[in-house]
């Protein structure tokens, strides 16, 4: 039942999402944060996916790592990972804690966070952690283990790699400690790795360091990554592909040259226009989109972007929601109106 | 070295503030063996005016002391060396430095804050009316006077008047930022420091802030000091910039000037550092170019703090201090600031 002899995703294809669903029973009621998402990942690709506070980015993210909160209640929709060419794993479904999933999660599928403190143990020394999620997933040796966490310390490129097992994370710089935590997230060679916001609370010397340091480390080990963030500069540093995220769907997907060339979807559109850019000629007034992000009880009616986007009609727009549809190159954008919106000039 | 207080020296005419040699400096605890008390620098002889009308911005890492810079302005610290000159409406001067809080409550009221977290500068169980009259009520104005005040207050930031009866967690964000603004402004201010007002906002929110802040200005004639680690935000709403790092400004000059063609490699770094939104740039030798972390400021090296990370650095950097220099319109805290041909942000 969990895992599939027959194949039905293309050799390529790592990771796929389809009509994937999540919300959360509350005191107000059901709160749809992710609604029909459906996404895939290729082996050894970066799929970035940017949306704005309660777009659902990072909900999406823990339906693949299984770490749902316990009132989570989650729709039909499958998530299949393949990490080996072999068997394909279905992920929907399954509790956070069975034997596939922990397989799985901290073996071929990786995670760093916003807050390294978060995945790592305050009470734990460094080396402590790492040779134990080590030894947790392959059948070696303390020394073994202990020798394969000073190569991953020395390949994240912390200085004194065998003094730092002796460290403790409070001891770490924040950079340092961002690093740790993608050492540890790398201890078992994962296919996926999944990064959540990981520069987000850095300076940008040093989250410039840590980008290049995902860059190359994916470069040498081939494994694919979603990077989450609402930055669009971190974006375009780092992703092959692009999925925007707003309220819980996709509006957009597309190559990273298509998303920033090329938008097709209003919101998409919006949002590059609303970010000021180095060295750009000076505007007097930033691009806004009106209103905010509705809150999550009262999703709008038709296309969920429809109560802020500059297009909308008051029919269809309102009434129905938009298909998704297919353009050149793999783009994808929800909107009933895609090709024939005002070209957007940059 | 800090001249008379009771002096206020020469103060161009279109200055509003002045800050001259500001020194804060906290003792703490431990950092190196044993339980000594140490120094730690966080602004470092920092001087610079801001002028009347104008948006300052002041840009660096965590712990480069921009924040605490606009607190000896706002003399939420005492500082420890220093003065600050301030232009009263009636275009006297005065070093409120050292003043003492009963002095200090008139000049208050010309200088505001606006924080980076709108959840938790906004007391949750008070009314928007309470919050934003609230510096109304200290400097005794009247119920009436206050709440139609507060109701005009909340159309200047694009909240409805009827909103004063609500509590903060009724609103986003974007939202309760304004919120804060209109309560910056209840006292018709002269300055607002604004210490990375918009950083917690998403995209979207921020820019419609950041236009807000720039629709205020000219509305009511403010004078910004806007501190951000945003470097596209604050080229995008400054008229002129200072990089701080370690506590000092290594640069200062004319935003558009200053991006284009930066004299102090840290300020390169900087520019180079930021990831932008366009997909062509994304060239492995342009990025990464700076090594290492910003350095305990307890310890800072020797010489130019900045010498163990520039690519530039030689001899000289590691043993002797750089001094701000005046070059052409700048002012660059750098021994090799003539020589080097450095990269901006095209414009």
């Amino acid at each position: 039942m969990s895992t599939m002899k027959q194949k039905t995703m293309p050799d390529e294809r790592l990771l796929q999402l389809e009509d994937v669903a999540v919300g959360f029973t509350t005191r107000e009621g059901l709160v749809k944060a992710v609604d029909g998402v459906s996404y895939h990942v290729n082996r050894g690709e970066v799929l970035g996916i940017v949306g704005e506070s309660g777009s659902g980015k990072s909900v999406t993210a823990r339906a693949i790592m299984r770490l749902l909160a316990k009132n989570a209640r989650e729709g039909d929709g499958t998530i299949r990972f393949n990490p080996d060419h072999d068997e394909e794993y279905v992920l929907s479904g399954q509790p956070r804690d069975s034997r596939m999933i922990r397989h799985l999660r901290g073996g071929r599928i990786g995670m760093i966070f916003q807050e390294p403190m978060t995945a790592l143990s305050p009470v734990h020394s460094i080396g402590a952690q790492i040779t134990r999620t080590i030894m947790l997933h392959r059948r070696i040796s303390q020394k073994e283990a202990r020798k394969r966490a000073i190569d991953l310390l020395a390949r994240v490129q912390l200085p004194h790699p065998d003094l730092m097992l002796s460290r403790y994370p409070h001891q770490l710089s924040g950079g340092m400690r961002q690093r740790a935590m993608i050492a540890l997230a790398l201890s078992c060679d994962p296919a996926l790795l999944i990064a959540d916001e990981p520069t987000t609370a850095l300076d940008v010397t040093t989250e410039a360091q840590i980008l290049e340091l995902l860059k190359s480390l994916q470069e040498e080990l081939g494994m694919a990554i979603i990077f989450i963030t609402h930055n669009f500069g971190v974006v375009a540093d780092i992703a092959d592909r692009v999925a925007v995220m707003y309220l819980g769907r996709i509006v957009e997907t597309g190559s990273v040259d298509d998303i920033f060339f090329n938008p097709q979807h209003p919101y998409t559109q919006a949002l590059l226009q609303s970010i000021p850019k180095l060295g750009q000629q000076k505007q007097r007034r930033l691009k806004t989109i009106q209103g905010s992000v509705p809150d999550p009880y009262s999703i709008p009616t038709g296309c969920v972007f429809h109560t802020r986007c500059e297009y909308a009609d008051n029919g269809l727009c309102r009434t129905t929601a938009p298909p998704s549809v297919q353009l050149e190159r793999g783009q994808q954008a929800s909107c009933h109106y895609v090709g024939k919106l005002p070209e957007v000039h940059k | 070295m800090s001249t008379n207080s009771n002096a206020p020296a020469d103060m161009p005419d279109d200055v509003l503030i002045s800050i001259r040699g500001l020194r804060k400096t906290f003792v703490i605890k431990g950092g190196g063996k044993g339980n000594s008390l140490r120094e730690l620098h966080a602004v470092d002889d920092v001087s610079f005016d801001i002028k009347k009308g104008e948006t300052f911005g002041l840009v660096g890492e965590s712990g480069s002391g921009k924040s605490t810079v606009a607190r000896l302005i706002l003399r939420a610290y005492e500082l420890t060396d220093g003065q600050v000159l301030f232009r009263q409406a009636d275009g006297s001067v005065i070093d409120i430095s050292h003043m003492r809080d009963k002095q200090l409550r008139p000049i208050r009221r010309e200088m505001q804050m606006i924080f980076q977290d709108p959840y938790s500068s906004l007391d949750p169980r008070m009314t928007l009316l309470d919050l934003i009259g609230e510096p109304m009520v200290i400097h005794g104005f009247s119920k009436d006077e206050i709440a139609k005040r507060v109701a005009e207050l909340l159309t200047y930031v694009g909240l409805r008047p009827e909103y004063a009866q609500r509590y903060p967690h009724a609103f986003s964000g974007g939202q309760r930022q304004r919120i804060g603004i209109a309560r910056a402004l209840a006292l018709s201010p002269a300055f607002i420091a604004a210490d990375e007002a918009v950083s917690a906002l998403d995209v979207s929110v921020a820019a419609q802030n950041i236009n807000l802040l720039q629709d205020l200005q000219e509305q009511f004639g403010l004078t910004y000091l806007f501190i951000t680690h945003d470097l596209g935000m604050v080229e995008h709403i400054s008229n002129r910039i200072a990089v701080m790092y370690l506590g000092q400004i290594v640069e200062l000059g004319d935003t558009d000037d200053l991006f284009a063609r930066p004299r102090h490699p840290y300020t390169e770094a900087l520019l180079r550092a930021v990831p932008q939104p366009d997909p062509r740039k994304r060239t492995r030798e342009k990025r990464g170019a700076l090594k290492g972390e910003v350095p305990d400021a307890v310890d800072p090296p020797s010489g130019c703090p900045f010498h163990p990370r520039c690519p530039y650095a030689t001899d000289l950097c590691s043993s002797d201090k750089p001094l701000l220099r005046q070059i052409d319109n700048r002012q660059v805290r750098c021994h090799h600031a003539e020589t080097l041909t450095l990269e901006g942000v095209a414009g």
